[in-house]
């Protein structure tokens, strides 16, 4: 009767901890991948604009396409929306403004939101991405 | 009516119900004119990088649009350096690995090319934004 009584608290213990694994993992097969923005470089290209240029990085290949590049200019009377900028093929991005966007400005944020990518098993969870730029 | 004849007959029918069908799917829309410029070179010392952007009296034209940068050596075959994606205010950046691009011999021209693409506008029409491309040539 003792044993039986363990035997179910062990059950119930390793059906909570199964529980949790599957709330932790999400969907069956998808796995966290992190990146980064790759910027760097933030200044004068042409003449009459600047930009935030960056090339996303990250241990797979399906994190670095595709992805949605939100940068803010922190100057100091607030933040201000430059431009959200799309990463190419190879990860190449550009977030663009005129000259007079980037007068006063201290620094930047990026934020880049998580994507999925693929489905089922090959499915890969990029995840999302928040920088700041000094 | 021979058989050549009345195949033609049939090939003008297809033709002429095909461009009925065309003109009643895709109502004429605007059209908004596209213009692409390369910037500059840099490098992120593992990755070239090419730096760019497009332009439109639209502005609706700007966003997504998909520009194929293709090196054309001194010998050897062209070969795509990058696909790239534009921002909502149409800056671009291709890459690609260093050593990649070293393999492919020195470099003649650079050219990036954007295609058309159709923008859904809220009264239905569809804004047509056109293709463009700029090639630029390395001394």
């Amino acid at each position: 009767m003792r044993a039986s009584r363990r035997r179910t608290g062990a059950g119930v213990a390793l059906a909570a901890a199964a529980a949790l694994m599957l709330v932790t993992a999400g969907p069956a097969g998808a796995r966290d991948v992190k990146a980064l923005s790759g910027a760097f470089y933030a200044g004068p290209v042409g003449p009459d604009y600047s930009a935030v240029v960056g090339v996303m990085a990250s241990t797979d290949k399906k994190c670095i396409a595709g992805r949605v590049i939100k940068v803010t200019l922190v100057t100091g009377s607030g933040d201000v929306k430059l431009d959200t900028a799309r990463s190419g093929r190879n990860g190449g991005w550009m977030a663009r403004g005129t000259n007079d966007e980037f007068t006063g400005v201290v620094a930047g944020k990026i934020l880049i939101p998580a994507k999925k990518v693929g489905k089922g098993k090959s499915a890969v969870k990029c995840a999302k991405v928040k920088e700041d730029l000094t | 009516m021979s058989a050549a004849r009345r195949l033609a007959v049939g090939l003008v029918v297809v033709a002429a119900l095909a461009a009925a069908a065309n003109a009643l799917a895709a109502p004429s829309g605007p059209r908004a004119p596209t213009a692409v410029s390369i910037e500059g070179f840099t490098s992120t010392g593992i990755k070239g990088v090419i730096l760019g952007h497009i332009e439109s009296p639209n502005s609706k034209c700007l966003d997504n649009r998909q520009v194929t940068v293709t090196v054309i050596p001194k010998k050897g075959s062209p070969f795509v350096f990058d696909v790239a994606r534009t921002s909502k205010r149409g800056g671009w950046t291709a890459a690609m690995y260093l050593d990649e691009l070293e393999a492919g011999g020195q470099i003649k021209k650079i050219k990036a090319e954007v295609g058309t693409r159709k923008v859904k506008l809220a009264n239905g029409k569809k804004l047509s934004c056109g293709s463009a491309g700029v090639a630029l040539k390395l001394m």
